[in-house]
C-alpha cells in the first residue's frame, strides 16, 4: 500500500471513514490526504451525497440558541411524555370486579387515576421520605385515596401528632378561584362542627399551604361502593345496620342545616373494626339558607342517586338526601340500582319518570320493613317521603335484628323477653339463633306496627288504608351465610363501568309534567312461605327448610296476601309487528335471527350478553331494546373475525343498549378502517337511542353505505383510536347526532363531493373531528354547473367541541379549487364551545398542498352571570377554553358538567325535540 | 370517592407504547423551536412565542390518535403549520378581544397566496429543514472529541483554511480532512435518522 503517490482505493476511504483501516494505513492515507485534491474530494463524496456539505454548511451557519422559555417548554413537554409513558408501561390497572375489560381499561381512567394526583402534586412540598408523595406542613402524604367533591384526598401522617389521617386538598385549577376557596373552607368548617360518630371528623383546616386543605380522620375500612363491588349486595340486617349508622349521622348534619347532596356507597365509609358507618365527602354540601341553589345549570351529585327535585333544579331541602339514601339501600340490597340508564341522561329521565323494581321482586325475601322504608324514601314527591332523617333512625331502630348488632344494643329489655319465652316454644329444629330472629323481628315489628301505620301510611295518601291493614308483615329474613349467594353476572359485571358512566355529571332540562304519583308497588308485600331464607347453595347449614315454615303461619297482626313471585322467562323476547304475538328465546342471536321483519327484539335482563357469531339480516327490518328498567350489555365477541357484529340491508332501530366489542385490533383493510364495525347498514335506515357503544380498538362503531338517514339522539360513542360512525351518504341523507357524547371521529365520506346531504350535530358534546373525504378521482364538475349545485348542508349547532383543531376535516384526492370546494358546503352554525373551523386538505403527497382554513361562525353563548361559586359566566368560559387547558375540562368532572349543563341551559332544550325528526319525516326518502 | 370523566382521551391514552414517546420526544425536540421561530417571525416576543408553542403542542397531543407521526408525508408539517396559524390567529383575537373578523378576508388573503408562493410555509418547511439539521449536529457532537467536531465545523461550516485549521487546533492537515469526513458521514446518518423518526 503506498502513500505519498498512489491514490488509496476507495475501498481504503471507505474503511478510514468508518474506522476500521488499520492504524497504520490510518496515518498514511491521512498524510496523503494533506496533499491530494482528489482524494480530498473523493473522501466527501464517499462521506456524504452530493451537496450534503452545502446543506450542512447552509443550515448550521446560522443556528441560535433557544431562549430560556423555549428550552423550559421542551423540557416540560419531554418530561410529560416520558412520564405518561413510563406510568403506562408500569401502572396497573386498578382491579375491576368484573366488567367488559376493553372499557375499564380504557374508559374508566384508571390510568386517569394514576395520575389523579399530578395536578396536585406539583403543589406539595418535598419530603425526602421514600414512601412519600409529597409534604403539606406538617402532614406527609403517603398514599392518593382518591378524588372526590373539589379536592384530591390523600392518607397522611401527622407528623407533630404521630397520628395518620386523611388530607383533602382543593384542585388546583379551583383554587385559584377565591369563590372556590371559600367554599371549600366553608365545607371544612360546617363538618368540623358536627363532631358526630357517623360522620367523618374534621380536625383541622389549613389555609396555610400552597393549597386550602383540611385534616380529617383515617377511618381504616372500605367504603360501601367497594364493598357493594365485591359482594354484590348485603344482608339485610347489614343494610339495617349500615342505614341507622347513616341515618343518624345525616340527622346531625340536618340538625345543623348543612345538606349533604352527594350520598352514595362511595361515600359512606365503613370502619373496619367496629363496622361504623361514616358519612364522608360533604364536598359539595351546602349549609341551608347559604343562597340560592345551583344556577347555569350546574347539578351536583351523581346522577343515579339524585332526587327528582335536584334534578329539576328545584328548592331541594334535605329530604334530597333522603331519596339519595333510597337508592343507596335499594342498592345494597338488591344489588342493582332502582333507576339506570346506559347514559347519564337516560338515568335522570329514569329517575324522572320510571317506577323501579320493587325490592322485594328482586329479591323475594328481603325484610318487608326495610322494603317499606325503601319505597317511602324513593317517594318521588318529596312530602310522600319519611319527614326526616330523625324519623328515619326510629323507624330503623324498630326493625333492627339481631344478628347484626354489636354492643349497641338498644333493643327495649322487654322485648328480648318476650321473644325468647316464645322462641323456646315454637319449632325446635332450628337453630336457637335462626328461630330467635324471626321471632324477635316479628314481637318487635308486632310493638311498632302501629307506629309504622302512622308514619308511613299517613305520608302515603295514595294508599288505600285496606291495603295498609293487609299488609302482611312478615318476619325480618337474613341470609344464614355470609357470601352472597348472588348470581355474578348480574351486579358486579356492569356495575363498575356503569357506575363510571353515571358519576359523570351532566344537565338536562327534564319535562317536569310527568311526575306525577308514583304508586310504589312494594305495599302490597309478599309473605314468603319460609320465615328464614335457604341459602343456596346449602351449604349444611342446620337452617330451615326453604318454603314451608310453620313458624310464622301464626302471624296476629295481618291476613296473608300472598302473590306468586315473578316468573323468570326466557331473557329474549321477539315481538312480532303486526300481532304482537311473542316468542321467547335463550339466546339472542337466536332471537335475532328468528325475529321477523318489523318485530321488536326485547332483552329482559341486564348483565352481559355475548354473540359470538356474526349476525347478517336480509330484508328484515328490526328494533333490538331493553325492557323497561333493564341495562344490557351486549358483547361482541368475534374473535378473528372482520365481519360487523350486525351487518343488515334494512332499517335497524337499537335502544338503551350498551355494546361493546372484545377482542384485539384487527389488521387495517386495504380500504382503510372499515372492518370489525359492530354496525354494519347499507341503503336503510339506522336509528340508536340511548345507547353506549365501544368500538372494538381501531375499527368503527357503525358502517352505514349509501345511507339515508343515521341518527342517534343520547349515545355515547366511543372508539378508541378509530372512527365512530363512518357515513356514506346516499343523495339527501341525513346524519342526526343529537345530545351524544362523541369521542371518536365521524367520517363522512361520499363518492363525489359536492354531494346533497344533510349533517345535524346538536348539543353533543365532541372531542374529536368531522372528516368528510371525498374518494373519486374526478371531480363531478356537471354538478357544480348547474343552477342548483348540490351542497352538503352542515348544521352544528350548540355543541361543546373539545378538539382544539378543526371540526370539519375536508380531504380531498385532488386540487380542487378551495373557492369551489367551499362552495359545496353550506354551513350553518351556532352557539357551540368554540369556533368551528374548516380545514381543507390536498390528500396527495404534492408539494402543492392547498392547505387552507376558513373560519367558520362563532358564537360565543351569552350565559347568564351568577353569582355562585365556580358557575359559568361568559368570560370564564372563555378564558377555560382560551387557556387550551383541556385538562381542566376533561379532568374535572364539575368543570365537564359545568360547561355542558350550561350549554343546554342557555338553549332551555326540551328533552325531545321532535322537530329533527320531523324534517326527517318530512324530507322523505332520497331519490 | 372518584368520579372520572370518561371521554376524555387521555396523554396516556394516547402515547401507545415507549416507541411512541421517543417518536414523540422527538417530534417536541424538532418542531418546538421550528414554531417558536415562525412566532418570532411573525412578529411575536419571545414569550408569547413560547405561549403558542405550547398551545400547539398541546393541541398536536390531543390528537395523537389520528396520526402515527409520519413526518415524511408533507401532509402532516402542513397540518401542523395550519395548527399553528390557526392558533396565531386565536391568539391575536383573543388579546384584543375583538370580535372575530368575518371569514371574508382572512379567506380572501389566504386564495390570493398560492401555495407556491405562501412566505409561511415556505420559511416553515425551511425551519424545518434547519432544525432536523441542528438536532444532528448536537447529537453528532455529543458523540465525538471536541476537537474532532472543531475541525470539521471550522472546515465545513466556516470555511476556513484546512491548513490554518491544523494549525489552529494543533493537529495535522491529514488529520483535518478524516475529521471533516468522519463527520459528515455520521451527520448525514443522523439527518436521515430524525427525518425518519
Amino acid at each position: 500500500m503506498n502513500n505519498q503517490q498512489k491514490c488509496p482505493p476507495t475501498e481504503h476511504l471507505q474503511a478510514l471513514i468508518a474506522g476500521t483501516l488499520a492504524v497504520d494505513d490510518e496515518t498514511a492515507v491521512a498524510a496523503h490526504l494533506a496533499n491530494c485534491d482528489a482524494c480530498q474530494s473523493q473522501i466527501e463524496k464517499i462521506a456524504a451525497p452530493a451537496g450534503f456539505q452545502a446543506d450542512v454548511a447552509h443550515w448550521l451557519s446560522d443556528s441560535t440558541d433557544h431562549s430560556d422559555l423555549l428550552s423550559k417548554i421542551i423540557a416540560n413537554a419531554e418530561a410529560d411524555i416520558h412520564e405518561s409513558s413510563r406510568e403506562l408501561t408500569m401502572g396497573q390497572p386498578t382491579v375491576s370486579v368484573t366488567g367488559n375489560s376493553l372499557e375499564d381499561s380504557v374508559l374508566s381512567g384508571d390510568s386517569c387515576q394514576k395520575r389523579g394526583y399530578a395536578d396536585v402534586e406539583k403543589w406539595l412540598e418535598v419530603d425526602d421520605h421514600p414512601a412519600a408523595v409529597g409534604r403539606l406542613g406538617q402532614f406527609r402524604l403517603t398514599e392518593f385515596i382518591g378524588r372526590g367533591g373539589m379536592g384530591t384526598v390523600f392518607k397522611a401522617d401527622d407528623l407533630k401528632l404521630q397520628r395518620e389521617v386523611a388530607v383533602k386538598i382543593l384542585s388546583p385549577e379551583l383554587a385559584a378561584n377565591d369563590e372556590a376557596c371559600e367554599r371549600f373552607l366553608r365545607e371544612a368548617r360546617a363538618i368540623a362542627a358536627l363532631n358526630h360518630d357517623n360522620i367523618v371528623t374534621i380536625h383541622a383546616v389549613g389555609e396555610d399551604a400552597a393549597l386550602p386543605y383540611f385534616v380529617m380522620e383515617y377511618v381504616h375500612g372500605h367504603s360501601l361502593q367497594e364493598h357493594l363491588d365485591r359482594r354484590g349486595q348485603l344482608r339485610d340486617s347489614e343494610t339495617i345496620r349500615i342505614a341507622r349508622h347513616v341515618a343518624k349521622g345525616l340527622a346531625a348534619a340536618h340538625a345543623k342545616g348543612i345538606i349533604h347532596r352527594d350520598i352514595k356507597p362511595a361515600n359512606i365509609l365503613i370502619q373496619k373494626d367496629s363496622k361504623r358507618a361514616k358519612l364522608t365527602d360533604f364536598g359539595l354540601a351546602r349549609a341551608g339558607g347559604d343562597g340560592s341553589l345551583t344556577s347555569a345549570g350546574m347539578l351536583v351529585g351523581t346522577p343515579a342517586f339524585l332526587s327528582p327535585e335536584a334534578l329539576e333544579e328545584k328548592e331541594i331541602d334535605e329530604r334530597s338526601d333522603l331519596f339519595s339514601l333510597g337508592v343507596t339501600f335499594y342498592r345494597a340490597v338488591t344489588g342493582k340500582l332502582p333507576f339506570e340508564g346506559p347514559t347519564p341522561f337516560a338515568t335522570m329521565q329514569r329517575v324522572a319518570k320510571t317506577e323501579f323494581t320493587p325490592p322485594h321482586e328482586l329479591v323475594p325475601d328481603v325484610s318487608a320493613e326495610l322494603c317499606d322504608i325503601i319505597n317511602s324514601l324513593l317517594q318521588r314527591d318529596p312530602n310522600q317521603r319519611i319527614e326526616s332523617a330523625d324519623k328515619l333512625v326510629g323507624w330503623l331502630k324498630c326493625i333492627r335484628s339481631e344478628a347484626a348488632e354489636h354492643a349497641d344494643q338498644e333493643l327495649p329489655v322487654i322485648l328480648v323477653e318476650t321473644s325468647s319465652q316464645i322462641a323456646g316454644d315454637v319449632v325446635a329444629k332450628h337453630s336457637q339463633a335462626d328461630a330467635r330472629r324471626p321471632l324477635i323481628a316479628l314481637a318487635s315489628l308486632f310493638v311498632c306496627s302501629l307506629l309504622v301505620y302512622v308514619i308511613f301510611f299517613r305520608d302515603s295518601p295514595s294508599t288505600s288504608k285496606e291495603q295498609g291493614i293487609e299488609t302482611a308483615q312478615n318476619a325480618s329474613s337474613t341470609h344464614n351465610i355470609d357470601s352472597p349467594s348472588v348470581p355474578e353476572e348480574v351486579p358486579a359485571d356492569s356495575e363498575p363501568t356503569r357506575m363510571a358512566a353515571t358519576e359523570r355529571l351532566l344537565i338536562a332540562e327534564i319535562n317536569t309534567q310527568d311526575f306525577g304519583n308514583r304508586k310504589s308497588k312494594g305495599l302490597e308485600v309478599d309473605l314468603p312461605d319460609g320465615g328464614v331464607r335457604e341459602p343456596t347453595p346449602p351449604v349444611g347449614t342446620a337452617g330451615p327448610i326453604a318454603g314451608v315454615s310453620s313458624a310464622t303461619k301464626a302471624s296476629p297482626v295481618s291476613t296473608i296476601t300472598p302473590k306468586p313471585i315473578a316468573v323468570t322467562s326466557k331473557p329474549y323476547v321477539v315481538i312480532a309487528e303486526d300481532n304482537g304475538s311473542q316468542s321467547e328465546f335463550d339466546s339472542l342471536r337466536d332471537a335475532i335471527l328468528a325475529a321477523s321483519s318489523g318485530s321488536t327484539v326485547e332483552i329482559q335482563e341486564s348483565g352481559r350478553h355475548t354473540i359470538r357469531r356474526p349476525i347478517s339480516l336480509h330484508n328484515i327490518a328490526l328494533t333490538v331494546a331493553a325492557k323497561e328498567g333493564v341495562l344490557p350489555t351486549i358483547v361482541a365477541d368475534l374473535e378473528d373475525s372482520e365481519e360487523p357484529l350486525i351487518r343488515t340491508d334494512s332499517d335497524l332501530s337499537l335502544r338503551g343498549l350498551v355494546v361493546a366489542a372484545e377482542g384485539d385490533e384487527l389488521e387495517e383493510d386495504v380500504d382503510g378502517a372499515q372492518v370489525g364495525a359492530l354496525i354494519h347498514v347499507r341503503e336503510a335506515m339506522l336509528k340508536c337511542s340511548e345507547c353506549r357503544f365501544t368500538a372494538r380498538e381501531g375499527s368503527p362503531i357503525a358502517v352505514l353505505e349509501n345511507s339515508r338517514s343515521a341518527t342517534w339522539i343520547d349515545c355515547e360513542l366511543y372508539s378508541v383510536h378509530g372512527v365512530a360512525i363512518h357515513w356514506q351518504p346516499a343523495t339527501d341523507g341525513y346524519l342526526v347526532v343529537e345530545q351524544c357524547v362523541v369521542v371518536s371521529r365521524i367520517f363522512v365520506s361520499s363518492p363525489r363531493l359536492p354531494h346533497s346531504a344533510n349533517v345535524i350535530l346538536t348539543t353533543n358534546a365532541i372531542a374529536n373531528d368531522f372528516t368528510f373525504e371525498n374518494r373519486d378521482e374526478v371531480i363531478d364538475q356537471s354538478n357544480l354547473a348547474g343552477n342548483k349545485p348540490p351542497r352538503m348542508r352542515l348544521t352544528v349547532d350548540r355543541n361543546l367541541i373539545l378538539s382544539n383543531d378543526s371540526l370539519i376535516n375536508i380531504e380531498v384526492d385532488e386540487a380542487i379549487p378551495v373557492a369551489e370546494l367551499a362552495a359545496g358546503f353550506q354551513w350553518q352554525g351556532n352557539g357551540n364551545t368554540l369556533p368551528v373551523t374548516f380545514l381543507f386538505q390536498n390528500a396527495t403527497d404534492d408539494e402543492e398542498n392547498s392547505n387552507l382554513e376558513i373560519e367558520g361562525l362563532s358564537d360565543w353563548i351569552k350565559l347568564p352571570s351568577v353569582s355562585e361559586v365556580g358557575s359559568i359566566t361568559a368570560e370564564s368560559l372563555e378564558s377555560l377554553v382560551t387557556e387550551s387547558d383541556y385538562d381542566v375540562l376533561l379532568n374535572t368532572p364539575q368543570a365537564f358538567s359545568r360547561i355542558v349543563g350550561a350549554l343546554i341551559k342557555a338553549r332551555r332544550l326540551p328533552v325531545a325535540d321532535l322537530s329533527v325528526e320531523q324534517t326527517l319525516v318530512n324530507a322523505g326518502p332520497g331519490n | 370517592m372518584s368520579a372520572h370523566v370518561t371521554t376524555r382521551l387521555s396523554l396516556l391514552l394516547r402515547i401507545r407504547d415507549s416507541a411512541n414517546a421517543e417518536a414523540w420526544t422527538r417530534f417536541v425536540q424538532i418542531y418546538a423551536p421550528v414554531i417558536h421561530r415562525f412566532g418570532i417571525r411573525r412578529g411575536l416576543q419571545d414569550a408569547d412565542a413560547a405561549d403558542l408553542t405550547q398551545d400547539v403542542l398541546r393541541a398536536v397531543s390531543h390528537s395523537i390518535e389520528k396520526f402515527e407521526y409520519d413526518p415524511e408525508t408533507g401532509k402532516f408539517r402542513c397540518w401542523l403549520l395550519t395548527i399553528a396559524r390557526y392558533t396565531l390567529c386565536r391568539m391575536h383575537q383573543l388579546r384584543s378581544r375583538q370580535p372575530t373578523a368575518s371569514g371574508d378576508s382572512a379567506v380572501q388573503k389566504i386564495l390570493e397566496a398560492s401555495p407556491a408562493h405562501d412566505p409561511d410555509l415556505i420559511s416553515w418547511d425551511n425551519e424545518y429543514t434547519r432544525r432536523t439539521f441542528e438536532l444532528a449536529a448536537e447529537h453528532v457532537r455529543s458523540q465525538v472529541e471536541e476537537v474532532t467536531w472543531l475541525a470539521f465545523s471550522k472546515t465545513a461550516i466556516e470555511q476556513q483554511d484546512p491548513a490554518r485549521v491544523a494549525d489552529e487546533l494543533g493537529i495535522k492537515v491529514g488529520t483535518v480532512y478524516v475529521s471533516k469526513s468522519r463527520v459528515l458521514a455520521r451527520l448525514q446518518k443522523a439527518v436521515s435518522e430524525i427525518e425518519r423518526i
